[in-house]
């Protein structure tokens, strides 16, 4: 077939893709958010909601994840084009990483180290970890599945991106619901978590993302 | 810098629905995408990269929405070719390394109009079911219109729209797949 055949074909098929960006945020939030809203309603919400929402740790808890969240969600949008480069926001992921550290380190510097062991495990390290990933999974499929209508150069990125956005933001709701203030803990299992959720991101990404 | 701009003219206006700018920036874009693929594939024969040139083109086609039209279009254009390319290499088991990251603005079009045929493309349709293979082989070679197509398939026009659509879709999954 000759290539001005086939453009004939091509100019003579009028339908066209969705804009992904969109439709992106919607398959992101959207099943946290339902997911998320179902898990609060059966586990309940921290009794202490209110009182703890002014105290460092739930800010913590939320702001770190909010941070991930948002950017990994831009980056994965940038990434839907084909063009697409990453720009700032790695640099904004990086700083992210590093103000998590920092707290870590602060908090290690402040327990003492015969603790560490107790806090870092706290009482609901495999509660935390299967809560974030099943909060956050339906959201990575349906942000996968929404990401395969863009035009990825990065497949394997794009699907990281999409597996931390995900994994940050579940990990925001269920905050609503653990009790575990220690950043010894949060930081540990919720990053865990979230890490799981951005590597099982990244290995559909590859697969899926290709076109 | 005023063919880019008149590039984007058209495949704004095709995005709204103007088939006519949209066969014009196909025509237009058609010998940039040869050039840019004997430029990087220069390796291959012609008949392949004539390959190379129709899946880009493909590419383009079924990615178009992933164009903003804020944003300048060469670019995009050339990253969809140079992953196509990629792939392609790829395919062809060659170690080429590919540096058109920021590929030179003035990759000459190639002159010559279609010279070749592309072979793979008639394999690919060959291995599509019956329907699909039939409706792009009605457009392209008898030059039938949807609205001509339909009564011969015993459906609507809409339905033979989404058919072609569909055809198309399962063409390049196939002709991505054969990398596998």
């Amino acid at each position: 077939m000759k290539t001005d055949d086939l453009i004939t074909v091509l100019a003579a098929d009028g339908v066209q893709g969705r804009q992904v960006g969109p439709m992106f945020l919607a398959a992101c939030l959207g099943p946290v958010l339902i997911a998320g809203a179902g898990y609060l309603w059966i586990a309940g919400v921290r009794p202490d909601l209110i009182a703890a929402i002014q105290t460092a740790p739930m800010i913590w808890k939320w702001l770190l994840p909010a941070i991930l969240a948002g950017s990994s969600a831009a980056l994965a949008l940038l990434l839907s084009r084909p063009e697409g480069r990453t720009g700032m926001l790695p640099a904004i992921l990086i700083l992210a990483c590093g103000l998590v550290t920092w707290l870590f380190l602060s908090r290690l510097r402040v327990v003492p180290s015969e603790d560490w062991g107790t806090a870092l495990r706290g009482q609901t390290l495999w509660i935390c970890q299967v809560s974030i990933f099943g909060i956050g999974l339906p959201a990575l499929i349906a942000s996968l599945l929404v990401l395969r209508g863009g035009a990825t150069s990065r497949p394997t990125l794009a699907g990281l991106s999409a597996g931390l956005a995900c994994g940050s933001a579940a990990a925001m709701l269920y905050a609503v619901h653990c009790t575990e203030d220690d950043p010894l803990f949060f930081i540990t299992w919720y990053g865990a978590a979230i890490l799981t959720l951005a590597l099982l991101g990244a290995l559909l990404g590859r697969k899926l993302l290709k076109w | 810098m005023e063919e880019p701009d008149k590039w984007a003219r058209l495949l704004a206006a095709a995005n709204r629905g103007d088939t006519v700018s949209y066969a014009a920036f196909l025509r237009a874009a058609a010998p940039v995408v040869r050039g840019i693929v004997r430029a990087k594939a220069g390796g291959l024969d012609p008949h392949s990269r004539e390959d190379i040139v129709q899946n880009v083109m493909l590419a383009i086609h079924l990615k178009r929405h992933t164009w903003n039209e804020d944003r300048p279009l060469r670019p995009w254009l050339y990253a969809i070719a140079r992953h196509k390319i990629i792939d392609a290499l790829r395919r062809h088991g060659s170690e080429t390394s590919l540096p058109i990251d920021d590929m030179a603005e003035n990759i000459p079009a190639d002159a010559d109009p279609d010279p070749f045929e592309a072979t793979d493309v008639e394999r690919t349709i060959a291995r599509l079911d019956m329907r699909s293979a039939g409706i792009l082989r009605a457009i392209a070679f008898e030059g039938i219109s949807l609205a001509g197509i339909a009564p011969r398939l015993g459906i609507t026009e809409g339905a033979a729209r989404v058919a072609l659509h569909r055809a198309l879709r399962k063409l390049a999954a196939l002709r991505a797949g054969d990398r596998e």
